[in-house]
């Protein structure tokens, strides 16, 4: 469960952002009176895109990355997993788009065996 | 061996595409006759690139896991148990009729890299008395609540099935 300095923390940045695009798609309207709605919608569905990405990635990481306190045991060969770090990956949604994901990932010694993360 | 949890809680496979997103574009992909044209259908609908080939490696992945489990549960219903396995019987499930009628029917269809191929359809309906006032009160039927299984098959497999 996410902690309550994390969800204000992450309240702030999604605020931040939504701020920056308000900001950008009012300057861009300025300039644009004439614009269509699809024109309008245009420039709205990438920054909504972006915005959602954002929120995605929080939920998706309010349980945490993944990592795991004992470690994990490798179901080829029952050897220990070592912990490698929170590499990243982009995952896309038909409807959101894409998303960064940041979460714990762990490798095998004794299988040495698919050194880079899906993704 | 490698394994993230995170992952795996969020059933994301080693594909860059959620297995939503997958379903949508493999739609796209059995609807349209040819790969690039899907693609690009997909691509104006949700203004997300997708190549022709990561496409058709998609339908191709996911159409071939549909036919193993099809494969899977049909076998399971033909095949006699090993010597020492404890035989536990199917359950059986009530008709939904008295009489049931099975229709047996084939097409051909045009298949992306195959060419025409024979599809053979078997369906299953509950069969309805209806009683025809118009013409004498003659008694004629109506099938009801089909369900179908079709396949790409010989006529040995069709018969497994």
């Amino acid at each position: 469960m996410g902690t309550s300095l994390q969800r204000e923390r992450d309240e702030t940045i999604l605020i931040a952002e939504l701020r920056r695009i308000h900001e950008e798609l009012y300057e861009w309207r300025e300039a644009h009176p004439d614009a269509s709605f699809d024109e309008i919608a245009a420039q709205v569905t990438p920054r909504r895109r972006e915005l959602i990405g954002l929120l995605l990635e929080q939920l998706t990481k309010q349980h945490g990355s993944g990592m795991v306190v004992e470690g994990r045991v490798c179901e080829r060969c029952g050897q220990p997993m070592s912990y490698r770090g929170e590499p990243k990956r982009e995952v896309q949604h038909y409807l959101e788009g894409e998303t960064q994901l940041e979460r714990a990932y762990y490798y095998c010694d004794r299988c040495e065996s698919g050194l880079f993360p899906p993704g | 061996m490698v394994f993230s949890p995170l992952d795996e809680r969020l059933k994301l496979g080693n594909h860059h595409w959620t297995p939503e997103t997958i379903e949508r574009a493999t739609r796209q992909a059995v609807e349209i006759p040819s790969h690039r044209r899907a693609a690009q259908n997909y691509e104006a609908l949700t203004q997300l690139a997708l190549s022709k080939s990561s496409l058709e490696r998609l339908t191709h992945e996911w159409g071939g896991r549909l036919v193993a489990q099809q494969a899977a549960e049909a076998e399971a219903t033909v095949k006699l148990p090993e010597r020492g396995e404890v035989s536990v019987p199917r359950e059986v499930h009530e008709p939904d009729s008295d009489t049931m009628a099975v229709s047996l029917d084939g097409t051909t269809i045009n298949l992306v890299g195959e060419g025409w191929r024979e599809v053979r359809v078997a369906t299953i309906s509950a069969v309805e008395e209806v009683v025809q006032l118009e013409r004498d009160e003659e008694q004629a039927v109506r099938l009801t609540r089909h369900s179908y299984r079709a396949g790409v098959w010989e006529v040995k497999e069709c018969a497994q099935q």
